[in-house]
């Protein structure tokens, strides 16, 4: 009953998004407080049983094991904090019960797929979640926020299509919707190939892999800070879940697996950082960092497909990993908010916050991010050498690489505009801000404990030095760069733009709808070839439509249908029973 | 016992008689026409139900009557006939009270609400019929019940329109007499044995079977739309909203994709129809269906017409699941009967509610209208997700069921096909929605006429559709409880191929 409540709450507080009271109380007890069934599972103070309900959609099962609390937690965490951030942040803006709304709404379908154990009920919750979020993505209804928005739902379409296809073909196969039966029976099948592809893809417009991540740096910049805080702390990890529900862990090795993710997730993760330095917008930065970072994390992801390490450090990699990138990335974004609604005397302090986070997420010493990152990397240290080699010198190239990514960030949060007046429902931000910052600096580890209880964790000085390596180098270039340009705006507009290679996908969508509204839709219309009309000319109706005004009116009558229907009838009874 | 072979008869006579009294009531007695038409429609909807009750406690009801010598009317209750009835009589007690609603105040109501009641008997006696003249009888009846209600509007577009349907329907009536005739000589008379009368034959006259098997279809596929037997459907769109309704839901195109399904299952039988390699011609057809009429769906900007295209389109699921033989894909076309009926009925209601309570016809002017018809919206937007295949919704249960059936039948190209239509389906129902909710409304015209009364619309149009939709998405939440359209679909079918 717990697992139900857990997504029920949420849609039933949203028949009270129309409350018209001013107040941020609402939006936070509505929006934070619908995580808290969520909150109190994740952090086992309730324990959930697994549970099925033999009437809903095709059987429904519910139930939670360690890897996914962590993710079930973060989830939580970002919904509850994302709802209070949003009751200050939203005060007395427009479109307040439409943000609600499609807030709830996200959150049950978030929330609740990381309990479902089948595929049904998994793939329901996915889809709620996914077209739930593109109300908060259009949430302004400005002209970017609408082609953000068709952007998220044309790809969001075709991951579900793939998806679903995925799903139909292992359902077929296993005969079950149960999930962990179905990724053994698709792994011991003859199209494996296929059908894991199929989910990989599905999964990936999530996750953001290459190529299809071009909604993400559209959505972020436009959504409501709370809500970008979300799409890239919680809603991406819904992908990573996807993938690792099919993924071959309970069977063993797909070594043909590695090398495709592996260099998706490398181009992901070192492009991403490329491209976003050219931004000039704070939340497109931070997007793209998510790029790269999950790039990263897909690495990881195709690594586990080969390497020899017990399947519960792999599986715990992926979900801390998740996790530490989540309440950080948060944490980030919900700081952009926090800069542009508060003044100069707390600007220090805020870009101190700011730059923790961004610390965490690049792996400095004692951050969460230092931990995950050594757990990648003891998981990988059991791959092949060249692997687990190749392994420690992408996690090194990616540290330095965040690090300067995330500087940038700092320094374009350093030169927004303070807040003139007293900003309205700052408190509520920045509690909630506050309250993220904690969690991430002392979950990480409290979850390292949960998950590797068997592992120690010793303080040892080498390898702290040697994650500190990539930061100085990382932030001495930024410092350098800083000199240079004398810390001034050194680009006024993004070099490229937001989404890159979305652009010439949209000339060439823009182009063929101008064919086709220009040149063949009129053409079709001058020579008339509507196939019905054609039809109807062939068949001589349209010539005899004109006598249907004078004889036909009489049809109406019932008495001559009725007579007509008689007559029928008989003749049939004769030629029969003649 | 003598009332079980009675019951089938009430449940006919429940739509028959107030129809009847109609014809012959003045055409301002409207309270009591109201009433019978009331009555009528809850009486039929209890006797059905009490029909599905003792069915499922073992009663039989079967009433025959003979016409001549080797001639029956023979009405039969069996799972699929009740879940036919049982469509049409709720969808039709929830029809008249929209068509009460609807027509305040127009003329001729007489003819209309007696047609209508002509229309419901047919398509009752069509989900009833025990063998192939019974059924052949309510087929041609229903055809010229029709008749009436698409001309009703006596313009001279709808004239036109009745004359096309009379064309196609009365065309392809002919082609099934014949075939009807065809089979009975073979045969004598033919009941829904699961082809064990036919199977006698496939050694001795297997050309004919199939020449009549094709017949048969043909005359079917007019009703069920199946291209390019399609063409009277966008035409048809001239009568009034609650015809079109029962038109799209129910009534017409039910009657020949449920007839499809007893050509199928019932008459010749899945074994016979896969000897004759009959079932793959008919699942390219299909096929070529969806996609041409979800294709041409986009091209309209008229929002009826756009619908009527979607129904082209959605009705071919139910033949295509038919023609792959395997168990999920016969539970998929079944189930659909009854999934896109109360899909389709949706969103002809809230096309009605829109044409009705602002005058507007056309996808391009319905910017912001999720404003002023939250309500009709939000059933519309359930009825559109739903014929996408999203989740939690009853159309989403219909495609689970034809992919992994067409899958498990080595078929995947079936579900290449289901996806290809899923996402056209997407690129013309999504604008519609997007409009509604997120597009600013024009600053004047309907946008400043705020609803002076409580509702959005009148009572009698709000409340049909929102009950529609919460049919729709109930049936998808629930699909696995016992008394769901798919537990009914896999009793069925569970006795197609088991003969349980």
């Amino acid at each position: 009953m717990i697992a139900l409540s857990i997504i029920i709450l949420p849609l039933l507080l949203s028949a009270f998004c129309r409350w018209r009271v001013a107040s941020p109380w609402v939006t936070a007890l509505l929006c934070g407080g619908a995580a808290l069934p969520a909150l109190v599972v994740a952090f086992g103070w309730v324990s959930l049983a697994p549970v099925s309900f033999g009437g809903l959609l095709l059987v429904v099962s519910f139930g939670l094991d360690e890897p996914r609390r962590v993710l079930l937690a973060l989830a939580a965490v970002l919904w509850a904090v994302g709802g209070v951030f949003a009751a200050g942040n939203l005060l007395g803006q427009a479109r307040l019960a439409s943000f609600r709304f499609f807030f709830l709404f996200a959150m049950a379908g978030n929330l609740g797929l990381i309990l479902a154990e089948d595929a049904a009920s998994f793939y329901t919750l996915f889809a709620l979640m996914t077209f739930a979020a593109y109300g908060m993505v259009v949430h302004t209804r400005s002209e970017q926020a609408l082609r953000a928005g068709r952007i998220y739902l044309i790809m969001a379409i075709l991951g579900e299509l793939l998806l679903i296809s995925a799903i139909y073909a292992a359902v077929s196969i296993s005969g079950t919707i149960n999930l962990a039966i179905m990724s053994e029976s698709v792994w011991q099948s003859e199209h494996r190939g296929i059908i894991y592809g199929l989910a990989i893809a599905g999964f990936g417009v999530k996750v953001g892999m290459v190529p299809l991540y071009f909604w993400l740096p559209l959505a972020h910049p436009v959504a409501p800070t709370a809500a970008s805080a979300i799409l890239s702390g919680s809603i991406l990890k819904a992908g990573l879940l996807g993938w690792m529900h099919f993924a071959p862990f309970s069977i063993g090795d797909a070594p043909e697996w590695l090398m495709p993710l592996a260099v998706l997730g490398l181009i992901a993760a070192l492009g991403a950082v490329l491209i976003g330095l050219c931004q000039t917008d704070a939340k497109t930065n931070l997007a793209y960092s998510s790029i790269s970072q999950m790039g990263l994390l897909t690495v990881f992801f195709g690594l586990c497909h080969a390497a020899e390490a017990p399947l519960e450090w792999m599986v715990a990699g992926l979900v801390l990993y998740a996790w530490n990138h989540g309440v950080s990335k948060g944490a980030l974004f919900l700081g952009v908010g926090v800069v542009q609604s508060t003044g100069r005397h707390a600007r220090p302090w805020v870009l101190l916050g700011l730059s923790l986070a961004a610390l965490s997420i690049a792996g400095a010493p004692l951050t969460g991010g230092a931990l995950t990152k050594s757990v990648l990397k003891d998981a990988g240290s059991v791959a092949p050498f060249a692997l687990a080699n190749s392994l420690s010198m992408l996690l090194w190239l990616s540290s330095l690489l965040t690090t300067i990514l995330l500087g940038r960030f700092i320094l374009l949060c350093a030169r927004k505009p303070y807040a003139v007046a007293q900003t309205a429902g700052r408190t509520w931000q920045i509690s909630a801000w506050l309250i993220l910052l904690l969690i991430m600096l002392f979950g990480s580890g409290w979850w390292f404990g949960r998950l590797l209880s068997n592992v120690s964790q010793s303080f040892d000085f080498g390898k702290v030095v040697s994650t500190l390596g990539p930061i100085i180098a990382g932030v001495l270039l930024l410092l350098i760069w800083v000199f240079v340009t004398r810390g001034r705006a050194s680009i006024k507009e993004a070099l490229i733009p937001p989404g890159d290679a979305i652009v010439w996908f949209e000339r060439l969508a823009g182009w063929l709808l101008g064919l086709w509204r220009n040149q063949l839709s009129p053409f079709f219309a001058r020579w008339k070839l509507d196939p019905e009309e054609t039809l109807y000319r062939l068949l001589g109706i349209e010539q005899n439509a004109k006598l249907a005004d004078s004889g036909e009116r009489q049809l109406g009558h019932w008495n001559s249908v009725g007579i007509a229907f008689l007559i029928v009838l008989f003749a049939f009874i004769f030629l029969l029973g003649g | 016992m003598m009332l079980n072979s009675w019951l089938p008869l009430l449940i006919l006579g429940s739509s028959l008689i107030p129809g009847l009294i109609i014809f012959f009531l003045p055409e301002s007695s409207i309270r009591t026409r109201t009433a019978l038409n009331l009555l009528g429609s809850i009486l039929k909807v209890i006797l059905i139900g009490l029909v599905y009750i003792g069915y499922r406690n073992g009663e039989v009801y079967v009433f025959t009557f003979q016409l001549t010598v080797d001639l029956h009317f023979m009405l039969r209750v069996d799972a699929l006939a009740l879940l036919f009835a049982g469509l049409s009589s709720v969808l039709w007690l929830v029809t008249t009270i929209y068509a009460i609603g609807y027509l305040e105040g127009a003329p001729n109501r007489r003819r209309f609400f007696g047609f209508f009641s002509m229309c419901v008997t047919a398509s009752t006696g069509i989900a009833l019929s025990g063998n192939l003249v019974t059924f052949f009888v309510f087929y041609e009846f229903l055809t010229l019940a029709t008749y009436p209600l698409v001309v009703h509007r006596g313009t001279q577009a709808a004239v036109a329109a009745g004359r096309n349907y009379l064309f196609y329907t009365i065309g392809g009536g002919t082609v099934l007499f014949v075939a009807v005739v065809g089979l009975s000589v073979l045969a004598g008379s033919v009941e829904f044995t699961q082809g064990a009368q036919l199977a006698n034959f496939i050694e001795t006259h297997p050309f004919e079977l199939k020449i009549l098997f094709w017949m048969m279809l043909a005359g079917l596929a007019v009703k069920a739309a199946i291209f390019p037997l399609h063409g009277w459907l966008p035409v048809a769109m001239v009568a009034p909203a609650p015809v079109s309704a029962l038109l799209h839901a129910v009534a017409v195109v039910k009657a020949g994709a449920f007839g499809i399904i007893r050509l199928v299952y019932d008459v010749y039988g899945i074994e016979l129809s896969t000897e004759l390699v009959v079932l793959p011609p008919l699942a390219i057809m299909a096929a070529f269906t969806i996609i041409y009429g979800s294709l041409r769906a986009i091209a309209q900007d008229d929002l009826k017409k756009r619908l009527a295209f979607s129904t082209v389109s959605q009705l071919s699921y139910i033949a295509l699941g038919a023609a792959i033989p395997g168990m999920l894909s016969s539970v998929g076309a079944i189930v659909h009967l009854v999934h896109q009926g109360i899909m389709k009925i949706t969103l002809f209601f809230c096309a009605g509610n829109i044409a009705e309570t602002t005058g507007l016809k056309k996808v391009s002017e319905l910017n912001g209208i999720g404003r002023r018809l939250p309500l009709t919206m939000a059933a519309f937007t359930i009825g559109a997700f739903g014929m996408i295949g999203l989740p939690p919704i009853a159309g989403f249960v219909s495609k689970w069921y034809l992919s992994v059936g067409a899958l498990d039948s080595g078929q995947p190209w079936v579900v290449m096909i289901l996806l290809a239509s899923s996402a056209l389906n997407a690129i013309y129902f999504l604008p519609i929605v997007y409009a509604a909710w997120f597009a600013t409304p024009p600053a004047e015209g309907w946008a400043d006429k705020r609803p002076n009364r409580r509702l959005e619309a009148p009572w009698m149009l709000l409340y049909p559709p929102l009950i529609t939709a919460g049919f729709a998405l109930i049936a998808g939440v629930f699909a696995a409880s016992p008394w769901s359209p798919l537990s009914l679909a896999r009793m069925i079918v569970e006795r197609v191929y088991f003969g349980v």
